[in-house]
């Protein structure tokens, strides 16, 4: 059942006028609506972020409002609707990942080791003890999206384990390449190809874990998938900005990228084209992966010849 | 529930949250205690499938036909459902035979499967019967319990709650924290017994967060206390 190599014709897949305009219609629905969910919250615990940081706020509201879209169609996939509560959910999770990153990014290295000991010890303990007003934030984003489901259900707890094992796994691979001698093995790339496929596929996992009452493991399997494939867009898309921060990823050390790409995503969309029930939810996500991956390529083209725009907010 | 309602329990299920956590900071919560474990990754390479997310495919547990680029996306699944067709491995065959049994990590399950295999729908029906997840630490699920009920109920504090015992969900719920207290161990208690005394502390807290939702503090003075320290990278 994995998927195979190889390209396809698109005809079989592509998703329709209808699909695209409803992908339009909720990206301006969940742009103007993710604000209301997370600006009280950040004006309460991190004021600073609305002050003086509007471009990072502005950031982290269109992360969000690409994980309702993406929230939505796995929710109708699973054959429920897209409330309010699940717009909050989707709000909630988009708000919890851009801080996640944030503290792996964006502090140096010591604070990145820190901030990955620190979430063990909330996953495993409960404790997180948080110091400053971004920690705070934080730390009140989890609690609101955990009290939102039954958080020692084994696909939530499972699925939020991987995904921190898959972020302590792509830290610990920005470490060790540094003594390399700037050539990769194919086992390292696979390496790479993996962790990249994991901090997605499982982030996808844990929203729908939460969106869902229960996952289906005919639909885990698709959803990993699909979660893998926006890692893999998502690489290439950042390729220039990456390698300018020495940062490795497997979309930017594999030969020919756009080919590889290009590939990966025709597979990846074909299975889940014939593995997902049809429907409208099934449409909408494969709608967002193509305007996703033709958004990336264009942004890859742009920073080759521009150079890397930390922060630059594409669609 | 209305807006300013709701507004209100988010605030205060974030304060007690965040107050807990102040409370461990500062070596207030005696012992080692964890407050609550989501990592199961013991419990979950113990369950009796493994389910490879990367390849779409179920195994048991242990089955040497799982590739080793598939083990950071396996999940651990203690119930097949019928309903819901998924690809079994050929070599191990999860679906159609019947497992060695292990539903449940209890003791007692533990103790009954090794003398007496049962077939898999059966131990699946018990592993159902007991909420279709492993059994966790005892006292984790206590310590959750008690935080669930704290969160729900922000009324656990002491003025509202003499109130709310004497209604009858209030009865079912204080039955249902006397049993807990009962059942917890020394060390148990005395985490509940600091958590509890802190409600003190947290009724003055809470009270200026409603009168600031109220209006009548508007620049939300009322949580200062928990977030009295100036902005810092993290
Ligand atoms: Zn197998």
């Amino acid at each position: 059942m994995a998927p195979p190599g190889g390209y396809s014709s698109t005809a079989e897949w592509e998703p329709g006028p209808q699909a695209q305009s409803r992908l339009n219609a909720l990206f301006k629905r969940y742009r103007s609506g993710v604000g209301d969910c997370l600006e009280p919250i950040v004006r309460q615990y991190d004021p600073v972020m609305l002050e003086a940081r509007q471009g990072e706020y502005r950031k982290m509201l269109e992360l969000s409002a690409k994980m309702n879209v993406v929230g939505h169609a796995c929710t109708e996939i699973g054959g429920f609707d897209y409330d309010e509560r699940r717009h909050m959910i989707g709000s909630l999770f988009g708000a919890c990942c851009f801080l996640a990153d944030s503290f792996i990014d964006d502090f140096g290295e010591a604070a990145t080791a820190d901030y990955i000991e620190r979430l063990g010890a909330l996953l495993t303990e409960g404790w997180f003890d948080p110091r400053t007003d971004r920690e705070r934030l934080f730390f009140v984003i989890a609690s609101r999206l955990f009290a939102q489901r039954d958080v020692l259900h084994p696909i939530v707890r499972q699925s939020v384990l991987q995904l921190y094992l898959a972020q302590k796994e792509d830290v610990n691979l920005r470490a060790t390449r540094k003594a390399g001698d700037g050539r990769l093995t194919r086992g390292q790339l696979n390496t790479l190809k993996r962790c990249a496929r994991n901090r997605s596929g499982h982030a996808i996992l844990v929203l729908s874990a939460f969106l869902l009452p229960e996952l289906p493991l005919s639909y885990l399997a698709r959803l990993f998938w699909a979660g893998a494939l926006v890692m893999y867009i998502d690489d290439h898309g950042d390729c220039w900005s990456d390698l300018k921060d020495n940062r490795l990823t497997f979309m930017n050390q594999v030969s020919r990228p756009e080919r590889t790409l290009g590939r990966l995503f025709h597979t990846h969309i074909r299975q889940l084209a014939s593995g997902l029930p049809d429907g409208d939810g099934r449409d909408l996500l494969i709608a967002f992966l193509t305007r996703y991956y033709l958004t990336r390529l264009e942004k890859h083209r742009q920073q080759r010849v521009k150079g890397a725009a930390a922060w630059a907010i594409y669609e | 529930m209305s807006e300013r309602l709701s507004l209100s329990r988010a605030a205060l299920v974030d304060t007690v949250g965040l107050r807990i956590q102040e409370l461990h900071a500062s070596g207030k919560l005696p012992g080692d205690q964890p407050l609550l474990r989501i990592d199961n990754r013991e419990r979950a390479r113990e369950a009796p499938f493994q389910f490879d997310a990367a390849k779409g495919q179920l195994h048991r547990t242990g089955c040497r036909a799982i590739p080793p680029g598939s083990n950071s996306a396996l999940y651990g699944v203690w119930e097949v459902r019928a309903e819901d067709p998924v690809q079994g491995c050929s070599r191990c065959n999860p679906i159609e035979a019947p497992p060695a049994v292990e539903p449940e990590g209890g003791p007692r399950a533990e103790a009954k499967s090794q003398a007496d295999p049962k077939p898999q729908a059966e131990a699946q029906a018990e592993a159902k019967s007991a909420g279709s997840r492993p059994q966790d630490d005892h006292a984790v699920d206590l310590l959750y319990g008690f935080l669930s009920i704290v969160t729900q109920f922000g009324g656990v504090l002491r003025e509202r709650g003499q109130e709310y015992r004497r209604s009858r969900a209030g009865a079912a719920v204080g039955a249902r924290f006397e049993k807990i207290y009962a059942e917890v161990n020394e060390g148990e208690r005395r985490v509940l017994d600091v958590l509890t005394s802190s409600l003190d502390t947290l009724a003055v807290a809470l009270r200026d967060i409603e009168s600031g939702l109220h209006g009548e503090q508007p620049d939300g003075a009322g949580v200062s206390a928990t977030r009295s320290r100036p902005h810092e990278a993290p």
